[in-house]
């Protein structure tokens, strides 16, 4: 069975730990991630370590742990809010820090823009293509982790690993 | 909670299973009644009297997922040949360390709501026997602990520690802050040796059982508050006990006891029991 790992990388409150238990099949409201986490999740004949950063209340953290990356995943999913354009500009910020180090750690990039229930709710949709174009991503995918069902939210994986 | 469709199709896909298929009756030695028992259980016979019939309406092979074929792999190569001759595991083979690896992906999500629901944020805490239900990375992202897990094989944790690897590792135990590395630590000993553990780490303030562990009492003198669990589930119950008895692994043997006093707590099909230490009089 190949073996493959993905991270999730974005800011407090995107809900980046939302859409990892989604995809665990749980449907729980999360607390604040404290620590970087692992989940395994199997899609077909593919192992799946999906790396959930802690991001939630203070960037810093996240930004640090941009530094401290060691290691090299096959997806990188960038995850904003789809109602906050801070946390899309945020995004670039990560990404800097990530290529300061001089290496691409990533195989492939990804651009989420969750919570879209909501942007639809307060018709304010923050589109992300020009950050997009900026990160590199292969493509953006606007996604409710909440309410979508779990076809939709598996497309990113299986799209692009 | 617990992918049981899966477990049971892992059972349903070996060639034992297609061989009773066949049967229309089994009565079976003594030795061989809690196999047969476990497959009654899972659908693939009925019991009537001291024998076993085929069951009219038996599970049917599906196409198996990566959990079924762990199962179907350790039912065969683990379970049945303990069950048959007492035979036991000594050495794990690369598929074996693969399949027990997998096989705890089907307590993930009980790991998930256990590190959410029913711990508190941070604190050094133990891990006593990794296998079954592999306890690891949920308690520091969920839990924010700091976490030392023990595993008696240091086969079984090799690709564990191997998925560990990709979060970045903090020099020392870090409390309750959030932060962007975790500490954690491996170590390789006899379940009943957690005192030693203690001796190099301190004090925990919880540890974590599932159907595994010292004497719960002894854990009780490491750990300020003690989390054991345990299926309800029969068939769960019966294939964890089996794996961990032809694997050589330790159990409590003093669980029915020390559980009376402990809180309960229902996560979907296990119970959690908290045991905590007694407050200075």
């Amino acid at each position: 069975m190949k073996r493959y790992s993905v991270a999730v990388l974005g800011v407090g409150g995107v809900g980046k730990t939302t859409y990892v238990f989604r995809l665990l099949g749980l449907s729980l409201k999360p607390r604040a991630t404290l620590r970087p986490g692992i989940y395994r999740l199997y899609l077909r004949d593919r192992e799946v370590d999906f790396i959930d950063v802690p991001g939630q209340v203070a960037t810093e953290v996240a930004r640090n742990f941009a530094k401290a990356w060691t290691f090299y995943v096959d997806l990188m999913i960038y995850m904003y809010d789809l109602t906050d354009q801070s946390s899309l500009y945020a995004i670039a910020e990560l990404h800097s820090a990530l290529l300061d180090r001089g290496i691409t750690p990533y195989k492939k990039v990804v651009l989420i823009g969750n919570k879209r229930d909501l942007a639809e709710e307060l018709g304010l949709f923050v589109e992300g293509d020009e950050i997009a174009n900026a990160v590199g991503a292969a493509k953006i995918y606007y996604i409710s982790a909440l309410k979508d069902n779990i076809e939709v939210l598996y497309k990113p994986l299986e799209e692009n690993i | 909670m617990i992918p049981r469709d899966d477990i049971v199709a892992g059972i349903v896909n070996t060639p034992l299973a297609a061989l009773l298929s066949e049967l229309e009756e089994v009565k079976p030695s003594p030795r061989l009644r809690p196999l047969l028992d476990f497959l009654a259980d899972i659908g693939l016979l009925q019991r009537k009297g001291d024998k076993y019939k085929k069951a009219q309406h038996p599970p049917r092979p599906y196409e198996a997922s990566p959990l079924a074929e762990a199962v179907s792999e350790l039912f065969q190569q683990v379970v049945f040949p303990y069950l048959v001759s007492g035979r036991r595991v000594a050495r794990l083979t690369t598929e074996l360390q693969r399949a027990l690896y997998t096989y705890t992906t089907a307590f993930q999500n009980m790991r998930v709501v256990v590190a959410q629901e029913l711990m508190r944020y941070g604190g050094l805490t133990l891990v006593a026997g990794w296998f079954p239900c592999g306890f690891s990375s949920e308690l520091m992202s969920i839990a924010g602990r700091d976490v030392v897990i023990v595993e008696e094989r240091e086969e079984l944790v090799t690709l564990e520690m191997d998925r560990l690897s990709l979060i970045p590792l903090a020099p020392a135990p870090l409390g309750q802050e959030l932060a962007a590395a975790s500490f954690y630590a491996f170590e390789n000993l006899p379940l009943n040796d957690v005192k030693a553990v203690a001796e190099k780490y301190g004090r925990f303030d919880a540890a974590v059982a599932c159907q595994r562990g010292p004497e719960l009492n002894a854990l009780k003198e490491v750990a300020e508050e003690v989390y054991y669990i345990k299926p309800r589930d029969s068939v769960m119950s019966f294939l964890n006990e089996t794996l961990l008895d032809a694997l050589g692994l330790t159990h409590p043997l003093d669980e029915e006891k020390a559980l009376k006093r402990a809180e309960k707590e229902e996560v979907g099909p296990f119970d959690v029991y908290i045991l905590r230490r007694a407050g200075p009089a």
